[in-house]
């Protein structure tokens, strides 16, 4: 067995995983971590499949903006099963070249309203983007929106993770996110990875409070 | 964590998938407060310390103009990462292709000299860069080599082991070894979990500074942040450490007294020969006026405690005069001593006389 698969696809954690989502009882953590050692780790991991594959796996710095960046208050443990995740599908359909993760910090401008979803409203990406508009709908909380975009220590953090594999086709784009759907069978996995990828991105803590 | 997730178009014609996605978080606001206040590089203690300690590290400008890169990395990404960011801070990257090339290219960083200078500027209009070029080259010749693009004022040498080709980089390390450098010159390699320790150990002992475990990235990068400014620190002790003779000897030339000599005591000119001054020149660590003989006049008891104390830290031997009239018949004497020797000109006894200006009986001064 893979490393990659160890740690991607640990079946009981990804099925007790998504019925915590599903149930509502998800609670993120909040306690101080270091975004690059997260990202470090990460890809550090990757990594280890990377070299036996012959593929290169880095965190690429981009504008260092994420090095720049001293501790922050989060889940860190969410955060990295969703890199780890991400990561290790890149790897899983990837067989030569390079798998990347971008990384940029940026604080949201408040009151412009543009901050957050500018990325990922390009007018190229006619799929990502109305998938986008679909998760910012359930994001734009009335009455959390405001706290978010007014409170001055919030950073954003935007990540890529691109590889040179098989790629998925467009028509496939909308179902992956879904629980047990698998766009490449045969390849092993439950299906469950990038649902809960997703729930964890788009959580919002309003349980917790992260942001009152 | 209140993001969004999709899937991105890579650019037309480019294999492959992008996941995009972000989240927002809190700055943690006890950690910048705390970094407020440790303003000065202090020894990190925990992990998270460590790695605000890093990020601070990177928040800072950093230039190393005049610093040369020979990269020999293999990976594209990595390759394009290490040259995008050492570029950003202003390093002169050299791009090495194979393990062979590593010691010509090395050789032709040095010889650079003049010949890049004139090649960098040479390469636009030609009728028109002659001037500049003779400016440029005018520089070169100056102490200031670091600032322009041509000399280097260090080398770093990153070579990447984990692609074989370990027997050329043997031969190359043991021949820089060998090759005595003009600019201060770094060896770092990088390692992947492939390569064999033994070859590793064999190639450290030709004389490296660091090995980074590959993907060079977060901590990694800082501690090559680190390298560069070890460098770029080097080189400057290395200069300063040839400009300093030359200062020196320019003094004795001149025969120039220190600064600090008062010019009231006009005899004091001739003791510009004195040898104890011409030592005193080199700083010695803690005691800079060893060596000086000086004269306090000063009344207050006080005062007069506190300043002997405070020259004789300074190396100083200090005579004090309790007030004015003291001071002259001190200073009297120690002439008639230096007129009565003969006639060759004497030493004074006094290199400085601090005097009170208000110091009691002063109606000789």
């Amino acid at each position: 067995m893979d490393v990659m698969d160890l740690f991607s696809t640990d079946i009981l954690n990804s099925i007790l995983d998504t019925s915590k989502v599903e149930s509502g009882k998800m609670q993120l953590e909040e306690a101080e971590f270091s975004m690059s050692d997260v990202l470090q780790e990460s890809v550090d991991m990757a990594n280890v499949t990377g070299v036996r594959r012959g593929v290169e796996v880095i965190w690429d710095p981009c504008d260092f903006s994420v090095l720049r960046c001293a501790a922050v208050l989060g889940d860190s443990k969410r955060l990295k099963q969703i890199l780890d995740n991400l990561l290790g599908n890149a790897l899983k359909f990837t067989h030569e070249g390079h798998v990347l993760l971008r990384g940029w910090a940026t604080r949201p401008i408040a009151g412009s309203g543009v901050g957050t979803p500018s990325r990922f409203a390009h007018p190229r990406r006619s799929a990502g983007g109305s998938l986008a508009r679909l998760f910012r709908g359930r994001a734009e909380d009335p009455d959390g929106q405001d706290h978010v975009q007014n409170d001055p220590n919030l950073v954003e953090f935007y990540f890529e993770v691109v590889d040179t594999g098989i790629g998925i086709p467009k028509e496939k784009r909308m179902s992956v996110f879904e629980n047990y759907v698998q766009v490449n069978n045969g390849q092993g996995g439950t299906g469950l990875g990038l649902g809960i990828v997703q729930s964890f991105v788009s959580y919002y803590s309003i349980k917790s409070n992260t942001y009152k | 964590m209140g993001g969004e997730i999709c899937i991105k178009d890579k650019e037309p014609g480019e294999r492959g998938t992008c996941f995009a996605f972000n989240v927002l978080l809190k700055m943690s606001e006890v950690q910048q407060t705390h970094q407020d206040i440790e303003e000065g590089p202090s020894v990190p203690l925990g992990t998270l310390n460590g790695s605000n300690y890093r990020a601070s590290a990177f928040q800072e400008a950093s230039s190393f103009k005049g610093v040369h890169c020979v990269l020999y990395v293999h990976g594209s990404e990595t390759r394009r990462i290490l040259q995008t960011w050492m570029e950003s801070m202003g390093v002169k990257v050299w791009l090495v292709r194979q393990a062979e090339f590593i010691s010509a290219t090395l050789e032709k960083v040095q010889s650079s000299s003049v010949a890049t200078a004139a090649a960098d500027c040479g390469g636009g209009d030609r009728c028109f860069s002659s001037k500049e070029m003779v400016n440029q080259l005018r520089n070169n010749t100056g102490p200031k080599r670091a600032s322009l693009g041509g000399i280097p004022s260090g080398i770093l040498l990153v070579i990447d082991v984990s692609g074989g080709a370990l027997e050329e980089i043997y031969q190359d390390m043991a021949k820089l070894a060998r090759t005595k450098q003009q600019a201060p010159c770094k060896v770092v390699l990088l390692e992947d979990i492939k390569t064999p320790s033994n070859e590793l150990r064999r190639l450290k002992e030709q004389g490296c500074y660091l090995v980074l475990r590959k993907p060079v990235h977060g901590s990694r990068l800082f501690t090559l942040l680190m390298t560069l400014r070890d460098l770029q620190a080097s080189d400057a002790h290395a200069q300063s450490s040839q400009v300093g003779p030359e200062i020196a000897g320019n003094n004795s030339q001149q025969q120039g007294l220190p600064d600090v000599v008062v010019p009231c005591v006009q005899e004091a000119a001739a003791s510009a020969e004195a040898p104890c001054l011409v030592q005193k020149q080199k700083p010695e660590d803690d005691k800079p006026l060893a060596g000086m003989q000086i004269l306090l006049a000063e009344d207050t008891f006080v005062l007069q405690t506190i300043q002997r104390k405070i020259l004789n830290q300074l190396g100083a031997t200090v005579t004090v005069a309790v007030d004015g009239s003291v001071a002259v018949n001190l200073l009297k004497q120690a002439l008639e001593q230096a007129n009565v020797s003969g006639e060759e000109i004497v030493p004074l006894p006094y290199h400085v006389i601090f005097m009170d200006c208000q110091v009691c009986s002063t109606k000789t001064c």
